[in-house]
């Protein structure tokens, strides 16, 4: 990893440095409910610094709401949620916000912002000496040229160009964890796949933790460290990948592991 | 020599110091007895004299003016304000002192009370009530009557006079459901108006169209129409020589011209009343027939024609001079607008002062409004709907409402305009802004910027431009209501409007309506291009 490191970007984070800006994010016994509905129920989860956790279910399995508890969007109550084992409610919500990234399906970049502007958004907020030059980099980071794009408008970009530029917005200020919700699904396949290879990459580089919320199992295996499989507010299964194949804990977790494994039958033996 | 003529008639209806009193609330002059007269002398305080928007009262408020200036008092002119509830409410609240009303108005549509058929056969019994009444209700006095009538003349053309053989209104029922009616809108409503002689004579026409005023001449005489309501003294009635038919019945109540004066007035000046009281009893029908004429026919200007009138009665000042304005008449429409042109420019000054600041009040305020509304959506359509109701409310209507609490003038003309354009404003805020894109608020919120960056980064920059399509829409609306400011002295391109329409003369209508209309394009074509100034980076890139 430490090798990785000092290929892409050169000189420029050390190993202790990623120690240090990752955060290690903690929920206990988390329950949430939208009145009567009870999205969450005692869900416990850790993703150790550095590392990434993905969220695969359905729609309404609870992913989402999980995701957003992690930078207090929505309150943990009852339950808690610890980052770097501070417990989130003792923080400010603003200033937790601006230490972890976010990258929506949809790209969520201000339409009227260029490129540049969108990516340095996090430094301004933080009132950073020079947030266009460290929008930069994270555009380079993320395989998009500064002088290419920049001064242009989201509009301007290709779907996968736009999630680049999320991801490069979310990173920009060296945020110690990102919250992905869906952040792959709405590509084609090819610039998926790229956006993956590239996304490995910049996390091996820089070696932020993160949370990834997706209903596919292909993507989260690709990625992930750990897997928790949700369904109607309840993780089934919790494990690596191997233990998720090998030793799938529930019918639904066999069901979907199954699934995924004939569709890339298919392919295999075409 | 033309300007001449129209400035002497324009300054006759927008006296200087118009202006000054434009500025300060004319509330300020309810319940003058106690607050009001110790705070001013009463020695400064105008004489505000007023008249209805037709030609006939003009001149009357004309005169009544120019006697009291002789008398060296200070007068101060709103001729032509909206109609009989415009102006007698203005009347009973000391917005204006003095202005000519007619006993049968004053019986039916002021007091609302029936005409007994004692009044019908005796003026002196209307008056009597009619007087009696309005000081206890209202402490209105009404002067003793000028000396004239003025009632509805129904009036036909002399070949259908002949043909049918038409004298009377009784005669009318030898021809039913042959002859069409051209009557104005308030003579088709009211039950002292069209459905009363209905009843009274069991008459039926073969059809009934509202008309202007200014235009039932006009369609009577070229057969647009067989029947029209006109009044007995109307200059017009010569000029086309139609039949008037006698109410042999006595169906109508007498209409007796005189000058009805403010509680405030006759309390505090009994000798400006003793000096209106001179025109009592020494104007008569042939008389009047005659001054109407010059004015609506010859189109001479009306301050020329009261001081003929007063001298005629030894009642004038001999130093003035007399000019007859009868070329005013010949000039064609373009000349007549050129003429006019200084006037037109204040009047379209007074006119964008008022709509610019009904529309800066309505923005300062609908924007903030619509922003607070967006986070609050349950709390947002009960407070629209509510600036629905008040869009849905007729302009003269909301005038009116507004006399008792802010008199008549600018202020109240003020603060129609700016709730008529709060809706299209606030709406336009409320919608745009709570449709921003919401995937990039959601993104930058879930990123740490507060809730006011996200609204001054993303909300409003994006709602810019739907939020000035509403004050653009504001503006062209306002632009255009506001010439109903005229109805209550508020000035503006409205008032030739509605002198126009009082003369039936369509130049000087036009000559405020064409620059309005200019206006309203003007208006939105610098509120269009301020659109794309501020249109969000994005929209104005490729």
């Amino acid at each position: 990893m430490p090798t990785a490191v000092a290929q892409t970007v050169p000189g420029r984070v050390s190993p202790s440095e990623i120690a240090r800006m990752s955060l290690d994010l903690r929920v206990t016994s988390l329950t949430h409910r939208y009145g009567s509905v009870t999205a969450l129920h005692d869900i416990s989860i850790h993703v150790p610094a550095g590392s990434l956790l993905a969220l695969v279910g359905e729609s309404g399995s609870g992913k989402t709401t999980l995701l957003r508890s992690l930078n207090r969007t929505i309150d943990p109550a009852p339950g808690c949620v610890f980052v770097d084992g501070h417990d989130v409610v003792t923080l400010d919500a603003v200033a937790l916000r601006r230490r972890i990234g976010y990258v929506p399906q949809s790209g969520g970049l201000l339409p009227h912002w260029t490129i540049g502007r969108n990516v340095a958004l996090v430094p301004t907020l933080l009132g950073h000496a020079d947030p266009l030059a460290e929008a930069n980099d994270a555009l380079a980071l993320c395989g998009l040229s500064p002088s290419d794009f920049s001064h242009r408008y989201p509009h301007q970009l290709s779907g996968g160009q736009r999630q680049r530029v999320a991801l490069a917005r979310a990173l920009a200020a060296k945020q110690g964890a990102l919250l992905l919700d869906e952040s792959f699904s709405a590509l084609d396949a090819i610039s998926r796949s790229d956006l993956h290879d590239a996304f490995a990459s910049i996390r091996s580089s820089l070696g932020f933790s993160a949370v990834l919320v997706t209903h596919d199992l292909g993507e989260a295996a690709r990625l992930a460290d750990m897997i928790a499989v949700m369904r109607a507010g309840r993780i089934e299964q919790l494990g690596s990948l191997h233990e998720l194949l090998t030793s799938p804990a529930t019918p639904y977790v066999d069901a979907l592991v199954s699934r995924a494994r004939a569709s890339a039958r298919v392919l295999v033996n075409a | 020599m033309f300007t001449g003529l129209w400035v002497m008639l324009t300054m006759a209806l927008v006296s200087p110091a118009r202006a000054q009193t434009a500025t300060t609330p004319l509330a300020s002059r309810t319940n003058s007895s106690s607050a009001d007269s110790a705070r001013r002398p009463q020695n400064t305080a105008p004489v505000i004299v007023a008249s209805k928007p037709f030609g006939e009262s003009f001149l009357l408020g004309e005169m009544l003016a120019q006697l009291l200036e002789r008398s060296g008092r200070r007068v101060e002119r709103k001729l032509g304000l909206g109609a009989t509830d415009v102006a007698f409410q203005a009347l009973r609240n000391n917005a204006i002192d003095v202005y000519p009303e007619y006993t049968g108005t004053g019986l039916v549509a002021v007091l609302g009370d029936s005409v007994t058929a004692a009044m019908r056969a005796d003026p002196r019994r209307a008056f009597a009530h009619v007087a009696t009444a309005s000081r206890q209700r209202f402490g209105v006095t009404w002067l003793p009557p000028l000396g004239f009538q003025n009632g509805y003349a129904i009036a036909v053309r002399q070949e259908t006079a002949q043909r049918w053989h038409l004298r009377t209104l009784s005669d009318l029922a030898i021809a039913p459901g042959t002859l069409t009616g051209g009557f104005t809108s308030d003579f088709i409503g009211r039950n002292d108006g069209w459905p009363g002689v209905e009843r009274a004579y069991g008459l039926r026409l073969k059809a009934i169209k509202p008309l202007a005023p200014a235009i039932k001449y006009e369609a009577l005489s070229q057969g647009a129409v067989d029947i029209i309501d006109g009044y007995s003294t109307d200059g017009l009635l010569a000029k086309y020589a139609l039949v008037t038919l006698e109410d042999d019945r006595h169906f109508f109540p007498p209409y007796d011209a005189v000058a009805v004066v403010s509680p405030r007035l006759s309390q505090a000046d009994p000798d400006a009343i003793a000096i209106l009281t001179q025109l009592s009893g020494r104007l008569t029908e042939a008389d009047m027939r005659a001054w109407n004429r010059a004015i609506e026919v010859d189109a001479e200007p009306i301050p020329a024609v009261a001081r003929r009138a007063l001298m005629a009665l030894g009642l004038g000042d001999s130093t003035a001079t007399i000019s007859t304005g009868t070329q005013a008449s010949q000039q064609g429409f373009w000349a007549f607008f050129w003429a006019r042109r200084v006037e037109t420019l204040r009047l379209a000054g007074e006119h964008a002062w008022l709509v610019a600041i009904s529309l800066l009040l309505a923005v300062l305020v609908a924007v903030p409004l619509g922003l607070w509304l967006s986070s609050r959506p349950v709390v947002a359509e009960p407070v629209l709907q509510l600036f629905g109701v008040v869009q849905t409310v007729p302009g003269i209507a909301l005038l009116v409402f507004m006399i008792p609490l802010l008199g008549i003038g600018v202020v109240p003309a003020i603060v129609a305009l700016w709730a008529y354009a709060l809706l299209p404003i606030a709406r336009a805020t409320y919608t745009s802004v709570r449709l921003a894109d919401a995937d990039a608020v959601a993104a930058i919120a879930a990123m740490g910027a507060t809730t006011r960056q996200q609204l001054l980064w993303v909300r409003l920059p994006l709602a810019a431009p739907v939020i000035l399509s509403g004050i653009r829409t504001a503006a062209v609306i306002t632009v255009g209501t506001a010439t109903l400011g005229a109805f209550i002295g508020a000035g503006g391109l409205g008032e030739p409007i509605v002198t126009g329409l009082g003369l039936a003369d369509s130049r000087l209508v036009l000559s405020g309506a064409i620059p309005a209309a200019a206006m309203a394009l003007l208006v939105d074509a610098a509120l269009a291009a301020t659109a794309r100034a501020l249109a969000p980076a994005h929209l104005r890139q490729d």
